[in-house]
């Protein structure tokens, strides 16, 4: 008896068998030029991939499509999104995932990834990454949600730790417990987001290399680095700065825990040039080195 | 709480300012729960408003930075987001503009609004093969009579009675709001009214001009299916029949080199 075939996609790698992509960038519009339209005599960028925000690029033609599909031609591709809201009560929003679907069949990602949170209830969107109780409840709902769109993609996704400002009273679990189990039982994967640990950590009072060593070290796929703000009573999230020093001694902890992730800095505001963000890029190479990893 | 009901009372928080969620949520060591919820309450507007920003740079400039955010504010309360993209979610503003004052009292500025985001349509819209001159060159002179016209999607019509496209015209040459209003005036009284745009995308940017009387009717005849002879035929309006042809090849040729026509067909009968 024959069995099903299955298309070969490098996220649905055994565990055990990350794949590994090196050290990336968020991709950025303001970048364009430095990436595509370098003068010759300037050596190519240490950048080893990027990812991309899938929702810039769904539906769309024109010049930002083109100049995708021109990086895609250099360097393989990540895609994440904002707007999956996996852990929603609303339904799934089946055109946004035929929409994620057709641009993945367009750039074919090395994976797919969006954040453990919810962004809007009763058809009203709040464009934000919500935070989530740690219930069994909300388990049971994501992991429910993670295996239909899993489903829907024909893959596994990756799911991120957001970074979070409030906890609710109902939580009867921490989050990394929810995380670890989730990855278990919805057999998905993980983008572990360095910085959200740190920042969450701060505001809600646990330590970061607790979070980070409870994780199932072989479906980590990913490591977001990135800025924050910092306001004395709470840090909130904000990709506008360089990665703090405590950041980076926290990275250097998780890769030698971890060995090597494909690693990436993620900057959404106060955009500075391409060479600024690959020798932040060449700290991450060091640190990751230093470890062994 | 169950998961449902809290992330109702949180929206409701963040939307309306409800407290019902705050007795969910705990305090942290260093700071109280509403502070907390604060940052999202404050992120939501701020996002939303950044997107406008984005997508309405023009009108930001005609409004300027506080202008904006007040308008911005005003919209985000009016039109909670309903689509996962956020790049939708101005959509309606151009309307709102048109509907509310005290921005319904100045009509060029929803006119302004309804160039910028078709022009940002646009800019997005799927690409689609388009034809060019060469494969018209191509065509038999018989054939030519009969053919009708199919027009890329990525092509938008704007009517205007209060100088938008003006005012946004002299916001591209100078960042002063007076100057705007006044060439928005100033093509308000010349007329004649109203006045015909046309929006397209080409070489990946998005442009705009306007139509003259002919122009606009030939286009509006050619986009409802009528073959070129229909439209030469129209035209006998503005011109005698050897200069309606021969102004109707010169349309098609500007139509065909700004790449809205899609393709062509040749009319059965006729």
């Amino acid at each position: 008896m024959a069995l099903p075939m299955r298309t070969p996609a490098r996220a649905d790698t055994p565990a055990g068998e990350r794949p590994y992509l090196g050290f990336g960038l968020g991709l950025r519009p303001q970048h364009y030029g430095e990436i595509l339209d370098r003068p010759s005599d300037l050596p190519e960028p240490r950048i080893d991939w990027f990812e991309i925000i899938s929702e810039n690029y769904m539906a769309a033609g024109g010049r930002p499509l083109a100049n995708l599909m021109r990086v895609r031609d250099r360097y393989p591709l990540v895609m994440h999104g904002v707007s999956l809201s996996i852990a929603g009560i609303d339904p799934l929003d089946a055109d946004y995932l035929r929409g994620l679907k057709a641009l993945a069949d367009r750039v074919d990602p090395a994976w797919i990834s969006d954040h453990l949170c919810w962004t809007g209830v009763d058809g009203v969107n709040l464009h934000d990454l919500l935070p989530v109780p740690f219930t069994e409840e909300a388990l049971d709902h994501v992991v429910q949600r993670v295996g239909q769109v899993q489903d829907a993609l024909g893959q596994r996704i990756a799911l991120e730790n957001a970074s979070t400002y409030v906890t609710f009273a109902s939580s009867e679990m921490s989050e990394w417990t929810f995380l670890a189990e989730l990855a278990r039982r919805a057999d998905c994967n993980l983008v572990l987001d360095v910085n959200n640990v740190f920042v969450s950590g701060f505001n809600h009072g646990f330590e970061p290399m607790d979070f980070i060593r409870a994780l199932p070290a072989e479906r980590v796929i990913q490591i977001h680095l990135a800025g924050h703000e910092h306001n004395t009573t709470h840090i909130i999230d904000t990709h506008d700065a360089t990665v703090v020093d405590a950041v980076w001694e926290l990275y250097g902890a998780t890769v030698r825990l971890l060995g090597p992730v494909s690693t990436m800095i993620e900057r959404d505001a106060r955009i500075p040039p391409l060479a600024e963000l690959e020798a932040e890029l060449e700290q991450a190479r060091a640190l990751a080195a230093a470890a062994g990893a | 709480m169950r998961l449902a009901a809290l992330q109702r009372a949180f929206a409701a928080r963040i939307l309306k300012g409800d407290p019902a969620i705050l007795p969910h949520i705990r305090d942290s060591a260093r700071a109280p729960r509403a502070t907390l919820l604060h940052v999202y309450e404050h992120a939501y507007g701020a996002r939303l408003a950044e997107v406008l920003e984005g997508d309405y740079e023009k009108l930001r400039q005609a409004l300027g930075a506080d202008g904006f955010l007040t308008l911005a504010a005003a919209y985000v309360e009016a039109y909670p987001s309903r689509h996962p993209n956020a790049r939708f979610f101005g959509r309606h503003l151009p309307a709102f503009i048109e509907a509310v004052a005290p921005w319904s009292d100045r009509p060029w500025l929803a006119e302004l609004a309804r160039l910028e985001w078709a022009m940002g349509e646009v800019f997005v819209a799927e690409d689609q093969p388009r034809v060019g001159l060469e494969a018209m060159a191509a065509l038999h002179p018989e054939d030519w009579p009969r053919l009708t016209f199919a027009f890329v999607e990525d092509l938008r019509r704007l009517e205007t009675r209060h100088g938008g496209p003006e005012a946004w015209l002299a916001l591209d040459a100078s960042d002063d709001p007076a100057l705007a209003a006044a060439a928005a005036a100033k093509a308000e009284a010349d007329g004649p009214l109203p006045q015909r745009w046309l929006i397209w995308r080409m070489a990946d940017k998005a442009r705009f001009r306007s139509l003259e009387p002919p122009e606009a009717a030939a286009l509006d005849l050619a986009a409802s299916g009528g073959c070129f002879a229909d439209l030469c035929e129209a035209l006998l309006e503005f011109a005698d029949a050897i200069d309606a042809a021969t102004l109707m090849a010169g349309y098609l040729r500007t139509w065909i080199e700004a790449g809205v026509i899609a393709g062509y067909a040749a009319a059965d009968g006729a």
